[in-house]
């Protein structure tokens, strides 16, 4: 490396050198790319798999279907109700004369049922579902994307709060330590030892299953695991001379817990990221799987999985989840093993 | 002349590290005869710990390769033996000992049966035998009551006793050659002698060699009869301790003799206000037991400490670990729970809850021992140095603060460039000058030096000490000079106080103190540390 490159380094911020670093992981960089790339495909699936065109032309007034419902009579139909665009009559209204319209890549939505294949349900590939059909008949490519999106947002949002909640109590005890410590470790030895699964069978029949349910049920046990090891990393770093220098300044407890030892205790939590986040999914895809996860309507992986089971001939359905599954858990460890690597400041 | 014991002729060693291969030491060559005691000199990273761990082959051989030269012991070329062979030699004709005796030793084993296992493996003795050898061993080595002793662990033992049971295992083989390691770096003063006592008579009565490892240069004078000294792996001077000592010829060896910290005693104004004032300062630490906590004992870390420091001046505090000198220090600074009455700058801050105490933290601050630990690894330069600014300087705009922080690096002796970057990436020298910038971009009144440069190379101590003395003159700042090594509390301190088990033994002027002390403690301790 020559000297001016060298300088460049040293001149360069501390998140710059981080992103460099992340970047030096070519499988993990790539992985990232692409994850991001299906992640956003996945966020404007409304767009991309939809039973409703994206755009009509009915009687030189344009009409968006897509962000809009309008009754079939807008467009010279019988009904008050919205308008079902798979329906041959409308299809026939909002394209007879100069009317037109443009249909998404996927004219399928998660739940639209085929009710025109000619083929029984679940239906293999064919020209008009490119990943065949599930047992009642929606399209397996529509469920795939959106059951995708949810997944992944589900396992951020789960993740994200055990994180939150994790380091927190962590930090607290391992700050504090002393009697603050003793109690709170308690507290977490009862708690944990509460029958997860059974609660959520038994909150899945009190309250209406939702996703929220979920993330509430999930999170409210996630953080104990991580807990314990920013506790280990506060309680060493506590006696450092670093954060002695820093109480010796004058710092607050809250700004030596936030600038000196959290930065110093990231380890275990940046290492068990790309875990978690992979395992938030797994867990989601299993509970679906068991029919305790999300409401039956809901797209999801597990879901997929279970029918999968069910029509053990129809291979389309649990081949094409499986490598959905098995592409985002690879894709997210490869991403978590870079970013580990890109935070750790002793390696260059 | 009989042919030496151990040759070493042109001996390289070199690691093969991602970036290439690294020559840790390069053609180096020395004799180590029966009797004799030789002594290898350098400062860290010179390649001393290379080439004695090369002597034994304890090197990871996956990794480190000798390109050049041999190593003779008795004729016979260490490098090329195999495994099996070279077994027989570590342990049993050539023993080690290393710096650090509460590693050495495995806390979950009783000090007689870690010693009875190498009898047992290498001279097949029966456990009786063994048993009565291990004792005889330990009283060799000065432990009182070894019979006793062999049923203790090694936590029950002092750092001074845990490197003579270690020299004991050393010598249960009887070996022709003892390597030592940096023997005596991490005892105190005092201990430090009478282990190198220990080690001369073993010497003399077994007609040991002995090779010496050490920074020191000091401690050599006494014990060595040939000194090497290294530097970047090279072997730059060899002599007779004598010649080398009343001659040096190389410029680096000069050097190191010449590190000895010169007196930097900065002029205080007559009469100066006092700053920091303490009376019965005491820390006891309750030893509890039980479900209840009933209190069985109390350590009492620091008991009935009175002090006075006045403006511009330096206090030394001098005493052994333990004595409860870093304890005092965190008791003045309120961070430790401590009694008795603190004043300074006139605040009673002994009765000052932390919040009241905070905006006062900005006129007392510390440095530490160790730059390693003292800086935070995931905080850069500029992060580190000017945390407190934007505590104690609310109002500084971005600019100033930059302004600030540059001027006072400058000031260190630190280039503006290193701002972005990671303590890791520094010396331990230039580490310890980050952590003296923290402390100065506050302007403080008040600094305590907790052994500031007791982790640092002798020539590195120097500009440390040089740094701090002009620092102080500049600023008239007031040091607490917290430290065991007597030489340099003697150069840089107007007044000292000697601790022992807490308590103060002598306080005084540095001169009189240290020159004609009074209490029979500090005589010891003087003799030990300056060898007068």
């Amino acid at each position: 490396m020559s000297a001016q490159v060298q300088k460049q380094i040293v001149n360069l911020s501390p998140s710059q050198r981080a992103w460099m670093r992340f970047r030096s992981n070519r499988r993990g960089y790539y992985s990232l790319w692409l994850f991001s790339i299906l992640l956003v495909l996945s966020l404007f699936a409304e767009v991309l798999c939809n039973d409703k065109p994206l755009l009509i032309s009915y009687d030189g007034e344009w009409y968006s279907p897509v962000f809009h419902a309008y009754p079939e009579t807008t467009f010279g139909g019988d009904f008050e109700t919205e308008a079902d665009y798979s329906d041959p009559y409308v299809r026939e209204l909002i394209s007879s004369g100069d009317n037109w319209f443009i249909d998404p890549l996927i004219p399928y939505s998660y739940n639209t049922i085929n009710f025109v294949s000619e083929l029984p349900n679940p239906a293999p590939p064919s020209e008009n579902n490119m990943l065949g059909t599930d047992d009642r008949g929606r399209d397996v490519f529509a469920r795939l994307l959106y059951g995708f999106r949810i997944s992944v947002l589900f396992a951020l949002s789960l993740t994200a709060i055990g994180v939150l909640i994790g380091i927190v109590a962590g930090a607290v005890q391992g700050y504090f330590s002393g009697k603050t410590d003793l109690v709170m470790q308690r507290l977490i030895e009862v708690w944990s030892s509460m029958p997860e699964l059974y609660l959520l069978i038994i909150f899945s029949s009190i309250f209406q299953p939702s996703i929220w349910l979920l993330i509430i049920l999930l999170s409210m046990f996630g953080w104990m695991g991580l807990s314990d090891y920013v506790r280990a990393e506060f309680l060493r770093g506590r006696n450092l001379d670093y954060v002695r220098a820093a109480k010796a300044m004058g710092l607050s407890n809250f700004a030596i817990m936030r600038h000196h030892l959290l930065p110093n205790s990231m380890t275990p939590v940046i290492t068990f990221l790309p875990f978690r986040i992979s395992g938030s999914i797994l867990a989601l895809t299993s509970l679906d799987f068991l029919g305790l996860g999300v409401p039956p309507s809901t797209p999801s992986l597990g879901e997929l999985l279970s029918q999968g089971k069910e029509n053990i001939e129809a291979w389309w359905l649990s081949l094409s989840t499986f490598l959905v599954l098995v592409g985002t858990l690879m894709l997210l460890i490869f991403i978590g093993e870079a970013l580990r690597e890109a935070l750790d400041t002793r390696k260059n | 002349m009989s042919e030496a014991l151990l040759q070493v002729e042109n001996l390289s060693v070199t690691f093969r590290t991602q970036q290439g291969d690294v020559e840790a030491v390069r053609d180096i060559s020395f004799d180590i005869d029966r009797g004799q005691t030789v002594a290898l000199v350098g400062e860290s990273g010179s390649g001393k710990s290379v080439t004695a761990l090369s002597i034994l082959r304890l090197h990871d051989e996956q990794v480190v390769s000798y390109p050049a030269g041999t190593i003779r012991y008795d004729g016979k070329n260490l490098l090329t033996l195999d495994e099996d062979t070279m077994r027989a030699y570590r342990g049993g004709k050539i023993a080690m000992i290393f710096q650090e005796p509460m590693t050495s030793l495995n806390p979950v084993h009783k000090i007689g049966a870690q010693l009875k296992e190498s009898l047992l493996v290498h001279k097949q003795l029966s456990p009786e035998e063994a048993t009565a050898n291990a004792v005889s061993l330990l009283d060799r080595v000065g432990i009182p009551d070894p019979q006793q002793r062999m049923n203790d662990y090694p936590h029950t033992l002092s750092g001074g006793q845990r490197q003579r049971v270690m020299i004991a295992m050393a010598l249960a083989c009887k070996p022709d050659l003892l390597i030592a390691d940096e023997p005596t770096t991490a005892l105190d003063v005092t201990i430090q002698k009478q282990i190198l006592e220990l080690l001369m008579d073993l010497q003399r009565e077994e007609n040991l060699s002995i090779l010496l490892i050490t920074h020191n240069l000091n401690l050599v004078r006494r014990y060595a009869d040939r000194v090497c000294v290294m530097q970047h792996g090279k072997l730059v001077e060899q002599a007779d301790s004598e010649t080398l000592f009343a001659a040096p010829e190389d410029d680096y060896t000069k050097y190191l003799l010449d590190s000895e910290p010169d007196s930097r005693i900065a002029t205080v104004q007559p009469e100066s206000e006092s700053i920091v004032s303490a009376q019965n300062v005491r820390c006891h630490f309750p030893i509890t037991r039980g479900f209840f906590n009933k209190q069985v004992d109390v350590v009492k870390a620091v008991d009935d400490v009175d002090l006075q420091l006045h403006k511009g001046e330096t206090l030394g505090i001098v005493g052994e670990s333990g004595s409860g000198k870093t304890t005092l220090g965190m008791a003045l600074l309120r961070l430790t729970e401590s009694s008795g009455r603190i004043r300074f700058r006139g605040h009673p801050i002994s009765d000052y809850a932390e919040k009241q105490m905070r905006p006062l933290r900005r006129y007392f601050q510390v440095v530490f021992q160790d730059p390693f630990s003292s800086l935070s690894p995931r905080m850069t330069v500029d992060q580190i140095v000017s945390e407190g600014l934007k505590l104690h300087f609310p109002d500084m705009t971005r600019s100033q603060r930059q302004h600030k922080i540059i001027e006072t690096l400058d000031e260190v002796g630190l280039d503006e460039d290193v701002l972005w970057r990671y303590p890791h990436e520094f010396s331990g020298g230039q580490r310890q000058r980050i952590a003296i910038a923290r402390t100065m971009v506050l302007e403080p009144e008040v600094v305590m030096l907790d052994e500031p440069t007791s982790a640092l190379d002798v020539s590195v101590q120097k500009q440390v000490l040089t740094l701090l003395a002009d620092l102080q003159q500049k600023h008239q700042l007031s040091y607490l000079f917290i430290s065991h090594d007597l030489r340099v509390v003697k150069a840089m301190s107007h007044r000292v106080i000697v601790m022992r088990s807490g308590k103060i033994v002598e306080a005084g002027d540095t001169e009189q103190v240290l020159e004609h002390p009074a209490a029979d403690y500090t005589r010891q301790l003087a003799e030990a540390a300056l060898y007068s």
